[in-house]
């Protein structure tokens, strides 16, 4: 085969499309583990979480929609997930790699595209749940978006600004979804222009300055659909990180900061033992564990061979942008391990950087560098065969090893972190497992849920608690992750006792609590908005003994009513005297409520004889509209409440019947839901409530529209006259 | 007699240079070697420290070529293996971290050398 564009490139896809077959998931079973619950019923729920999320990862579900409306299975899905990674990230670095080092061989370009696509860290990205969802999806973009940056500040050609800006905007579609990746991008961005300016590799003139203007107006334009939402939340954002309990800033530090030793490996160095190839699932091949282990090393030493070859001129200058980068990435993924700590530990505590705190945030950019390195040094070596020869097996020898399980297959059924220090290491066998199976009598109790089409929520109970926040311990269905009835229901409607719902108060664990009157769980609940509540058979049994109890003196109160119950689950509904309409006006002088469970006890009955129920029309794009008619209640003193979880960026207004429209205060006195005064005016018309970041999409994205358009325009009319002048 | 062995980037060929001469005709570069052993005493570092420190030195001022600093990135990085195969993990860190040390002295170096080529 001699240097033909295309059969090396194809060649390069046989391997990729043989990693996807091989490692096709269990029919029948979904992804539910750690922090994550892949995204279930995409077609039904699709709407919902564009609005939730205020468009931030719409792109990317996009697809997932159009396969769930094709009829493709959730197991399926999985599938789509490892293959979007893996040819997405080979592309991306094959148009760098011709971009950047046009020099190099294609064969060599196909090689180091596999090992990009298919390394350690995206083996870490599988084996954990993270690839099952938008979570990582930056790493696909990097190699493509630093190829055309480089071309385009190169050639100051308006073409390659156009292409950039193109694959920034696809990668705006999922890259996001946590918006601290965006700035550890602009952070790359900005050290590689500086880079590219201290190398002299790219003279700045004036035509370079309008391209990269250009490219940075860009950006931020094509990207305003999902910045301008954030903004209002960014400030509060920031200061909850600092401030935050559940995770203390300091502690994340230690916890994610990286051996030097390990991170020129691409391996994590906090979870080394959960991970492949510490985590090792082939016992025949047990003794050659500790040589991959070490041999992990092997594009590390081929990188000092090129520190001791960059003597040569030709790709000197691409070999010290990306050794200068990696060295730096090399530093920022250290955290605070000596000899870094005091810098780090001040970096990472100024406001907005202290975001980047986790590894993943930083340590994306290492494969990339490291890769992008190697790929010069070849280019180095490419006038000494023997020495590229060498080069090229031990990398592919590399390539097959660091990456086995991919081409062995098994990534969650054998290899998943879950089950790293259980003595079974197979998803059926193990005691907890990311591949789990919800049991037909789990969309049993879904469907009855389904058929009542009001606004009514759901909970779980018992509370059964994972191994951190927003985790639920089903041991029988082999659960430690989000329940997934999350996303088996309509969205929305799923309250989860391990989440905050009151800003004070996580009432989860008090659920267990046998010491208080269970009837605090209803009036809670209640004003929660929950009617139904699914009782989880197979949750810890220290959880059900608790609690089994609390249910069945609730039922015998009248407080709740056994719906069905099957072998897995029991379904209970709320008395409806205690349960709140979506929204309501509220005349009690003092609406307010201490969040607990006796405080609840004491309030709560009180604050329900003060209800009024009102008619609304609720809108998908977050967006509720009560009326008010002849004049509600007499009293002066009224709060107009939403039952959605308290957020600071709902806001109400009043319109009167003439059309006029004025604003309405907060009313803060309300924790559990959104409440707001109504004046002696506020009688007859309609309040009006949306949610800030919805409405700011809106605007955004006209913006980004239009800027997509310019862009694409002015990509076609580049593309048509380099046409013509060649 | 000790010799140092300066190579230039660039440049085939080793010039060998007499200690002494050196110092005589290179009084600044000399003062500044000896300051960093002298600052590598005052914060108490050890000798590997202080060598390394030196190197640096020796790095700015253009001694040391950026295949020599690669070299030694090699060495130190070469024994981290080894340590971490014999559990050794603490010692196999200080070393990567020693490595560390060149690689920012390669870095440093690098940007030198390419900045001063022609356009």
């Amino acid at each position: 085969m001699g240097d033909h564009t295309l059969v090396w490139f194809v060649v390069g896809l046989v391997p990729l499309a043989w990693m996807v077959w091989v490692n096709m998931f269990p029919t029948g079973y979904i992804v539910s583990g750690g922090d994550v619950l892949q995204l279930l019923r995409v077609r039904d729920n699709f709407w919902f979480l564009h609005y939730e999320w205020a468009g931030r990862v719409s792109l990317f579900y996009a697809l997932f929609y159009a396969l769930d409306s094709l009829g493709v299975s959730e197991t399926g899905q999985l599938s789509w997930y490892l293959g979007i990674f893996l040819f997405g990230s080979y592309v991306s670095f094959y148009i760098f790699s011709r971009l950047v080092f046009p020099r190099a061989l294609q064969s060599v370009s196909m090689l180091m595209s596999l090992l990009y696509a298919a390394n350690v860290y995206t083996l870490y990205v599988f084996t954990s749940t993270w690839g099952y969802t938008h979570y990582q999806m930056l790493y696909i973009f990097i190699p493509a978006l630093t190829g055309l940056y480089m071309r385009a500040l190169s050639s100051r050609k308006m073409l390659w600004a156009y292409m950039f800006l193109l694959v920034v905007f696809l990668a705006s579609g999922g890259s996001f979804g946590n918006p601290a990746f965006a700035l550890s991008l602009a952070l790359y961005f900005a050290f590689l222009t500086l880079a590219l300016l201290v190398l002299r590799k790219e003279w700045f003139n004036l035509t370079t300055v309008k391209v990269l203007g250009v490219i940075a107006f860009g950006a931020v334009l094509l990207n305003i659909y999902w910045i301008w939402p954030m903004v209002p939340q960014v400030r509060s954002g920031i200061a909850g990180v600092s401030s935050s309990t559940d995770i203390v800033l300091a502690d994340a530090l230690q916890k994610t900061s990286n051996a030097i030793s390990d991170t020129v490996r691409l391996v994590q160095t906090g979870e080394k033992d959960i991970y492949y190839p510490y985590n090792f699932p082939y016992q025949s091949l047990e003794r050659f564990q500790a040589v991959i282990a070490l041999m992990l090393y092997i594009p590390f030493f081929l990188v000092l061979l090129g520190v001791c070859m960059v003597y040569k001129k030709s790709g000197r200058k691409e070999f010290i942008l990306f050794f200068t980068l990696f060295v730096l990435f090399v530093f920022l993924v250290a955290r605070v391990r000596f000899p870094f700590e005091t810098i780090n530990n001040f970096l990472f505590q100024l406001p907005g950087l202290n975001v980047l705190r986790g590894y993943d945030k930083t340590a994306i950019y290492t494969p990339f560098l490291l890769m992008a390195l190697i790929l010069s040094t070849l280019v180095f070596l490419q006038e000494r065969k023997r020495l590229w020869t060498v080069a090229v097996v031990l990398l592919v020898l590399y390539g097959i090893s660091s990456a086995l399980p991919f081409y062995a297959g098994g990534i969650q059924t054998k290899m998943s972190y879950i089950f790293a220090n259980d003595n079974k290491k197979n998803y059926q066998s193990s005691k907890y497992s990311a591949l789990i199976k919800t049991p037909k009598e789990y969309s049993d109790i879904v469907d009855m849920i389904d058929a009542d089409r009001s606004d009514a929520k759901v909970t779980r109970l018992p509370f059964s608690e994972g191994s951190s926040i927003g985790r639920a311990n089903f041991p029988r269905l082999k659960l430690n992750g989000p329940a997934p009835e999350r996303y088996m229901l309509r969205a929305g409607l799923f309250i989860d006792p391990n989440e905050v719902y009151f800003p004070h108060w996580r009432f989860g664990s008090d659920l267990e609590n046998t010491s208080h009157d269970p009837r605090w769980m209803t009036d809670m609940y209640g004003f929660l908005g929950v009617k139904y509540i699914i009782y989880h058979k197979d949750a810890k049994s220290g959880s059900l003994e608790k609690t089994d109890g609390m249910m069945e003196f609730l039922r015998d109160r009248g407080n709740v009513e056994l719906i069905t119950e099957n072998g897995w689950l029991s379904l209970y509904r709320i008395d409806d005297q205690y349960v709140l309409p979506y929204t309501y006006v509220s005349d009690a002088s003092d609406p307010s409520m201490q969040e607990s469970a006796v405080g609840i006890l004491d309030k709560a009955s009180v604050l329900r004889e003060h209800i009024s129920r009102v008619s609304y029309t609720k809108y998908p794009d977050k967006h509720v509209e009560i009326t008010l008619s002849n004049g509600g209640d007499s009293s002066s003193i009224r709060t107009v409440i939403l039952n959605e979880r308290y957020d600071t960026l709902w806001r109400a207004e009043f319109v009167d019947v003439s059309g006029k429209i004025h604003p309405l205060d907060r009313d803060t006195r309300v924790p559990y839901a959104n409440g707001w005064k109504l004046g002696d005016r506020d009688r007859d018309g309609k309040v009006v409530i949306r949610y800030i970041p919805v409405e700011r999409f809106y605007q955004g994205a006209w913006v980004s529209g239009v800027t997509l358009v310019v862009v694409v325009g002015g990509l076609a009319v580049s593309w048509v006259r380099r046409k013509k002048s060649l | 007699m000790g010799k140092i062995i300066a190579q230039n980037s660039g440049e085939k060929g080793e010039e060998k240079i007499d200690v002494w001469s050196f110092f005589l005709t290179h009084k600044l570069d000399a003062s500044l070697f000896a300051v960093s052993v002298l600052f590598g005493v005052l914060f108490d570092w050890n000798i590997v420290e202080i060598g390394i420190f030196t190197i640096f030195i020796a790095v700015i001022l253009g001694y040391v070529s950026l295949r020599s600093i690669g070299i030694a990135a090699i060495f130190f990085l070469a024994f981290t293996p080894v340590l971490l195969f014999l559990d050794r993990d603490a010692r196999a860190e200080e070393f990567a971290v020693y490595a560390y040390y060149f690689l920012v002295m390669a870095v440093i170096r690098g940007i030198v050398e390419v900045r001063s080529e022609r356009r």
